[in-house]
């Protein structure tokens, strides 16, 4: 399958650095919220890790399949924000 | 399914494989081998192998080497009490400067000698879950990317799969090298798909912490706490106090343990910040008849040993947590079940060596002299025979170097390690070097090195096969030559094959068994 | 040692399950010389395999309990079912009495329809 140099390497970059910080935002969102609910501490930071991985396996593979790169990363930058506003209302 | 989603997954699958697969294949070999760490370490320690004592000592006896932490300032001191897998009594103690490990004979209480070695629960555990690269966590980072391109592998490796339920079971050992390749490499991935999915995610699950930080950071003011909390050690996060103070006395404060689980004996002995006023005795129960890790813990003050805490009941989501890294750490006592897993650890390793292969196989004839494609197939034998090579090669090492062996400044321990990576990097040259002839050298180097290190047991220790088998007390040995002498049996067929088909005209290669 | 036994059981009733389940795909029927079966006894293979799955899974769970039994069962899946592989691609043959007896679950489906029309 030919793609161009540059566009496998956006992909890569995107499903390991981006799908990261994806996932641990939103686990940190899902921590503070689950917390503030009135779960355990520990029971919710072990929750989510357990579920952290398999949303970043699914991430990475997303970046992986999808045609439209520009979409994936609008989509990954829409939520950093939006979960980083979350984080900076609640969290602190 | 939609083509174009099937290729990009087989791309992924495909460059996933070729750029993580050494470090992949070296986790999942480590990791195999660390099944039987402790069996491995009374081969390479042979003053261990003792056998066991019928009643456990006193917890005093060791009160001579707690002094002797207390005056180093250490940190914490424990006791590893004897059990099925090893016999002998383990201390550890860490000081300013290094980790301190001390083993005493479990009958008569006297300090066995220096073994001289890290043995398996040394480096060959460390390696499969930080590549011995401590510098920043980087190899526990490492550890963890490859873990998810494992993950990302198995997936992806499902979805390119096009009959995965009508070639289930699909084995043509008669057909060309490259369809028996990736037969191989389909049932070494479809069927032990389980345990490549659950021990690849409980391993992530364990060192999740490091990986996910922000997440603890979250809810956590101090990270440490959630580990403590998790593990069920909440009494130690403990203030520094003054020197001075004693530890009062460890058998004491067993009884009490004892008393409260019905008799249940420790397993470890832990004591935190000895010698100071705010010091901590912990004793841990076993718990080596469940799967799950959940260890009742109680802790003592130390210069006093009244009883301080004891370790809640974890809830569900803690269980699970525990059971999932119960079933990686396999601390429990199973012997069918640690057999299979380390059969099942060599089919993973099975599954990404044919991976390897295969790769190299479909390209060997369009681009057998590029760059990459050389570099490809130098990776593989470092990564796939080589490190075999590497570990005998320590192993080896580890019976022919004298006890007392000194060279540029390094002691016996660090030596055998330099003897792996030396050996190893020497494989990788080797792959490099001479393309043609290195599967069959390679193997030939295993068979010949596998054996060379049964008979050195022999030779150096006098524990032959015949002694081994009939004491109990040493059958982790029997067991370890037997695994060297099949590993060496399979490794000579496998040479002596190859270099049956390389010594083949290529037009006399025509897969037989076509009749039907 | 009583044990090692058990789990020897185990592993043959789970062996033959999975070797029940590749008989009835064609290759392999082909491979062990035998003829195929109609959809109605593949369907009843395909069930009697996953009972007999199921009951060891229940016996591994009550002789280990729950963790081990179900860690025990699961690698005991992985490693039947690599074994009847490797004889499915080496030796054939010696599955060949099992898969002529399969055809009995043929007559055994016949015997249903039969009972059942006269029933009507």
């Amino acid at each position: 399958m030919r793609r161009s140099r540059s566009g496998v390497f956006a992909r890569v970059i995107l499903a390991t650095g981006g799908a990261y910080f994806v996932t641990s935002s939103t686990l940190s969102v899902f921590c503070i919220i689950l917390f503030a609910s009135g779960m355990p501490r520990v029971d919710v930071v072990a929750l989510g890790m357990m579920l952290g991985f398999i949303l970043y396996l699914c991430l990475a593979l997303w970046v992986f399949s999808s045609r439209r790169l520009w979409q994936v990363l609008t989509m990954f930058v829409l939520v950093l924000t939006a979960e980083n506003c979350i984080f900076f209302v609640i969290g602190h | 399914m939609d083509q174009n989603f099937r290729r990009s997954m087989g791309w992924m699958h495909t460059w996933a494989g070729v750029v993580l697969g050494s470090i992949l294949f070296a986790i999942f070999w480590m990791g195999t081998l660390s099944v039987f760490d402790s069996e491995i370490d009374s081969w390479m320690e042979p003053a261990t192998r003792l056998p066991a004592a019928t009643s456990p000592l006193p917890l005093e006896t060791f009160r001579p080497s707690l002094n002797d932490a207390i005056t180093a300032k250490a940190a914490f001191w424990n006791v590893i009490m004897p059990d099925d897998r090893q016999a002998v009594v383990h201390v550890h103690y860490r000081t300013r400067q290094k980790f301190i490990t001390r083993e005493f004979d479990p009958v008569t209480g006297k300090e066995l000698p220096n073994s001289g070695t890290l043995g398996a629960t040394g480096f060959i555990f460390p390696f499969h879950y930080t590549l011995e690269i401590r510098l920043m966590n980087i190899g526990e980072w490492v550890v963890g990317l490859a873990s998810m391109s494992m993950l990302a592998l198995c997936v992806t490796g499902i979805i390119i799969h096009r009959k995965i339920f009508s070639e289930f079971f699909t084995f043509r050992p008669n057909k060309n090298s490259k369809r028996l390749l990736l037969d191989i490499h389909n049932m070494a991935g479809v069927l032990g798909l389980p345990f490549h999915i659950i021990l690849t995610f409980s391993g992530l699950i364990i060192l999740s912490a490091t990986f996910f930080p922000s997440n603890v950071k979250a809810v956590y003011p101090n990270p440490r706490d959630y580990f403590f909390e998790v593990n069920g050690l909440t009494f130690l996060p403990i203030k520094s106090g003054k020197t001075g103070a004693p530890v009062a006395s460890l058998d004491k404060a067993a009884l009490f343990a004892r008393k409260v689980w019905a008799g249940a004996e420790p397993h470890t002995i832990l004591v935190v910040n000895p010698g100071t006023t705010t010091s901590r005795m912990a004793f841990f129960r076993e718990c080596d008849r469940q799967v799950v890790v959940d260890r009742d813990v109680i802790s003592f003050e130390g210069p006093t040993g009244k009883y301080f805490s004891r370790s809640p009941t974890p809830h569900l989501i803690i269980r699970a947590e525990r059971f999932l890294s119960g079933l990686h750490l396999i601390q429990f006592h199973h012997w069918a079940l640690r057999w299979f897993y380390f059969i099942l650890g060599l089919g993973s390793c099975v599954l990404i060596g044919t991976g390897f292969l295969f790769w190299l196989e479909t390209r060997r004839k369009t681009q057998n002299n590029t760059f990459g494609f050389r570099i490809v197939e130098g990776l593989t034998s470092g990564s796939v025979t080589g490190i075999i090579i590497a570990t005998l090669i320590f192993f080896v090492a580890n019976r022919l170097l004298p006890p007392d062996a000194y060279l540029f400044g390094h002691d016996r321990a660090t030596l055998e390690v330099w003897s792996f990576y030396l050996s190893w990097l020497a494989t990788f040259l080797h792959g490099w070097m001479r393309p043609r002839q290195m599967w069959i050298e390679q193997s030939t180097t295993i068979g010949v090195l596998a054996l060379l290190a049964a008979l050195l047991n022999w030779i150096t220790t006098g524990d032959h096969p015949l002694r081994t088998l009939f004491h109990r007390y040493l059958w982790p040995v029997a067991g370890m030559d037997g695994v060297l002498v099949v590993g060496a049996a399979l490794a000579l067929i496998t040479s002596m094959r190859l270099s049956r088909r390389a010594r083949l005209p290529n037009t006399l290669r025509i897969p037989s068994g076509e009749h039907l | 040692m009583v044990s090692i036994l058990i789990y020897m059981i185990f592993y043959l009733i789970i062996f033959i399950s999975f070797s029940l389940l590749a008989l009835t795909q064609f290759p392999h029927r082909r491979a062990t010389k035998t003829s195929e079966l109609s959809q109605n006894a593949i369907f009843i293979a395909r069930l009697l395999a996953g009972f007999l799955q199921t009951s060891i899974l229940i016996m591994a769970v009550w002789h280990d309990g729950g963790g081990f039994g179900f860690l025990l069962w699961a690698c005991l899946l992985s490693l039947s079912a690599f074994s009847v592989s490797l004889i499915l691609g080496g030796r054939p043959n010696l599955l060949a009495p099992l898969a002529r007896q399969m055809v009995l679950l043929e007559y055994s489906d016949v015997n249903v329809h039969l009972n059942g029309s006269r029933n009507r």
